[in-house]
């Protein structure tokens, strides 16, 4: 239930997928990809980072990221064995 | 297949399955009046607990499974849920929703269904879910699955009459949930995988439909949790249905987890309705602050110390008037009637100073357990100790330790057991076995007597900064070993980190209680008990042969034989000194104690000439009250620059005395340096046996004790070239 972004996205460009960390702090983005790990990304996606998902970054220290999806706040800690892939959504 | 709900001896099992934090322990407490264990930081649940009731003439038996977010087994806690439903197979499960969270709940929704058992839904925190605005079609979700679903608060208690009834409804109806479907070449893959296993012995019992698609999905668990089991490889078991897809699907996994996020938001789309205003989130007003780039590090370092400051203020005048209580009233006229029995005196110094010594000695903890365990559940059912681990990862990192390791070692400060215990929480074994290792370091609310006593009587003017830099040097320490430990016998990248941070939320005082309740007695039970035996065993030690001088008894000769070993620390030349640290691995609050014992001090416990047991009483009473005002004038006084003043009033008692004469300042600091970096007691060892192995434990054992006896060693004789005495 996040708010319509989409012409705000179309003004910075959007449509490549890129790693969360690329994203800045209060984007709103959709999950592309989740890739790496097999137990690691199932773990992502039973707590709800999955293909699709909208959510919203709500810190990005580069490695460690804040996300917000529902009513949830996820706190991720990146690696080089996981690849979290989110795109702007399209309009 | 259906499964009979009801036993003929109208027994109903019911597991409780959903996310962690979705308030699944606080709703069977409310249904059933129980205390388990609730808190707001994920991982609080790891093994499963029950509750029994009575309601409509049936036994209700309400099973606490622990918070997942899958019935793929990658965690302990997933391991302990999906093994209980397919091997103990519950009558039926309750599927705890938060319904602010649904597409994330769905995800275990749709396991849950797959396992075949009858099933109700609770769309929990219905309260919070409402406040925001939003709308929920619960007729449209109920037919969608085909469950039942009804609305609960747990905390409140709301709507658990509902659930009871609901309950006892499904009772006598076994229908299963619907299915959730995947597209038509999946499915067809999946019936004819049925048809391969169904009647296979590997199969039987288990429900099919869950097996072929974990088959299908080549589930390195599901196959080698047959293989266990059975003694049977089945990873052929759908190889050919899975080469079939990878011409329509290249990547399975992905294809199946995009179909289910894609039936999860039609469904979630389908019965929520977004408020056209959403409320500002509390939350997200408060996280601007507490996870703040530049505030958010000083306020967790202010919660922090007001935190252990007023744990220590408001817990002090209680442990002294316990103190006084049974040592000094109970024991003293226990002794006088025993005495006046014409007991010998062997027995009545074994039941006053044995028994009734080691019974005082577990009570005088426990004021400041309770407070402390009344901040920690403070801290985790608000929602902060998450943000904790969040905040501390950043630094953790760098050290090799994970972020979630912060909150096993923040309650290790408290006791190390059921911080050993709180490892669970962490989803990687070595990153369990690093947090458990350094466990040792963090000094225990136990040994805190031990830096009160030695602090006053040498370091009276700067206690509060002695104190602090012992706490340091056990965090440095074990800093140190978590790089040392993460660089050598657990050679590994550290894993990506995934936490859920919940909503802040006003704990009750049901909660706390409760809380506050089962941690205390669990330790009243277990280390209570090994306290008071030890301290029975102690008083063997040290009384035996009986009526002989305190060097001359079992622990009096067997320290003076070790003692030579502890001349690099400044303390070896004193056997008192020596015969305090065995007693101390027993448990940790006995080295004062043994110190009292061998320093011959004499505590003025004889009843006074005009003694008088029901004044002495009241004098009791009144003391309580008077501990009460204290401890409130401590709350107040807390916020003045007077931190930890701890037991000073004690200055000038005869074991302080003692001390000063068998101490000097460096190798008092050195003997507390020692006993900070031992491994703390019997118990610790216990937890951390069955946790991770008689192995494991011996070489904790060995680096804990290694490193005390070289740290305490520095400490003394780079005191000494320093020119300290």
């Amino acid at each position: 239930m996040l708010a319509d972004t989409s012409l705000l996205n179309q003004t910075i460009g959007l449509g490549e997928p890129k790693t969360i960390d690329c994203f800045p702090a209060g984007a709103e983005v959709e999950i592309h990809a989740v890739s790496g790990d097999r137990q690691l990304c199932k773990r992502m996606e039973s707590m709800g980072l999955r293909p699709g998902k909208q959510v919203k970054i709500l810190k990005n220290r580069g490695r460690g990221i804040l996300l917000k999806t529902e009513n949830t706040r996820l706190a991720l800690r990146l690696s080089p064995a996981f690849v979290l892939e989110a795109v702007y959504p399209r309009p | 297949m259906t499964t009979p709900l009801v036993a003929t001896t109208g027994n109903i099992t019911i597991a409780f399955a959903g996310n962690p934090n979705v308030g699944k322990t606080a709703l069977i407490n409310a249904m059933s009046g129980s205390k388990l264990k609730v808190g707001n930081w994920p991982g609080v649940t790891v093994e499963k607990k029950e509750a029994k009731m009575q309601h409509a003439g049936m036994q209700l038996k309400l099973i606490d499974l622990p918070g997942t977010y899958s019935l793929s087994p990658f965690t302990i806690e997933e391991q302990v849920c999906r093994d209980y439903l397919l091997v103990d197979k519950p009558a039926l499960v309750v599927n705890v929703i938060e319904a602010s969270n649904l597409e994330k709940s769905l995800y275990l929704t749709q396991q849950l269904m797959e396992m075949e058992i009858p099933m109700i839904i609770a769309l929990n925190m219905w309260d919070e879910f409402e406040s925001r605005g939003y709308r929920f079609d619960i007729d449209a979700f109920s037919q969608a699955l085909n469950v039942p679903v009804t609305t609960t608060v747990g905390p409140t208690g709301k709507g658990t009459k509902e659930l009871k009834e609901l309950i006892i409804e499904r009772a006598a109806d076994t229908s299963l949930p619907t299915a959730f479907l995947y597209p038509g070449p999946i499915e067809q893959e999946v019936t004819k995988l049925m048809a391969e296993i169904d009647g296979k012995n590997f199969a039987k019992g288990a429900p099919l439909r869950w097996l072929a698609l974990k088959l299908l999905e080549h589930d390195p668990y599901s196959l080698k949790k047959i293989e266990e089991i059975h003694n049977l490889d089945v990873s052929h078991y759908g190889t050919e249905h899975r080469q079939r897809l990878s011409e329509i699907y290249p990547n399975l996994d992905k294809a199946l987890a995009q179909h289910r996020q894609q039936q999860i938001t039609r469904l979630a789309r389908q019965v929520v309705t977004a408020p056209e205003q959403p409320k500002a989130d509390l939350t997200d007003l408060t996280d601007r602050i507490l996870l703040n780039e530049w505030t958010g590090l000083p306020a967790f370092l202010g919660i922090l110390f007001v935190v252990f400051k007023l744990t220590f203020d408001i817990s002090t005048p209680f442990v002294d008037w316990i103190d006084g209580l049974v040592n000094g009233f109970l024991a003293r006229w226990a002794g006088l009637g025993l005495e006046a029995l014409s007991l010998p005196p062997l027995v009545v110094s074994l039941v006053k100073d044995g028994i009734i010594g080691g019974v005082g000695l577990v009570l005088t903890f426990v004021p400041t357990l309770m407070c402390l365990y009344l901040f920690l559940a403070l801290l985790e059912e608000s929602g902060y100790m998450a943000r904790a681990a969040f905040i501390m990862d950043r630094f953790m990192y760098r050290f090799g330790l994970h972020g979630k390791a912060f909150v096993p070692l923040l309650v290790g400060f408290g006791c190390n057991v059921p911080g050993v215990y709180a490892t669970r929480a962490l989803e990687s074994d070595t990153d369990r076995r690093i947090t458990a290792a350094v466990m040792s370091f963090m000094s225990c609310g136990a040994k805190l007597p031990i830096y009160a006593l030695f602090t006053a009587a040498f370091f009276e003017r700067s206690q509060a900064w002695v104190i602090m830099s012992l706490y340091l040097t056990g965090i440095i320490v074990a800093i140190t070993w978590a790089i040392i430990l993460r660089k050598t016998r657990f050679k590994s990248d550290i894993p990506a980190f995934v936490m859920e941070l919940p909503p802040y939320r006003f704990p009750t005082f049901k909660m706390l209680w409760a809380s506050i309740w089962l941690k205390t007695r669990a330790f009243i039970k277990q280390a209570g008990t090994v306290i008071a035996v030890s301290m029975i065993l102690l008083w063997s030690l040290v009384n035996l042969p009986y009526g002989a001088a305190p060097k001359d008894t079992v622990l009096g000769m067997s320290s003076r034989a070790v003692a030579p070993a502890f001349l690099p620390q400044g303390f070896g030349q004193h056997w008192e000194a020596v015969a305090a640290i065995l007693p101390g691995f027993m448990a940790k609050e006995m080295v004062v104690g043994t110190l009292g014992v061998v320093m011959s001090v004499q505590q003025d416990n004889e009843p006074k000439a005009d003694a008088n047991f029901t004044e002495e009483l009241k004098e009791q009473a009144v003391g309580f009250k008077d501990s009460a005002v204290t401890a409130g004038a401590a709350v107040i006084g807390s916020i003045l620059p007077t931190p930890f003043q701890i037991e000073s009033e004690k200055a000038d008692s005869p074991l302080m005395a003692g001390v000063r004469k068998t101490f000097t300042p460096l190798s008092a600091f050195a003997f507390m340096v020692f006993n900070l970096l031992l491994i703390s007691c019997v118990s610790v060892v216990g937890a951390m046996t069955q946790e991770f192995g008689g192995r494991y434990l011996g070489f904790v054992f060995l680096i804990t004790t290694g490193t005390a006896y070289v740290a305490s060693t520095l400490v003394y004789q780079i005191g000494r070239l320093l020119g300290f005495s």
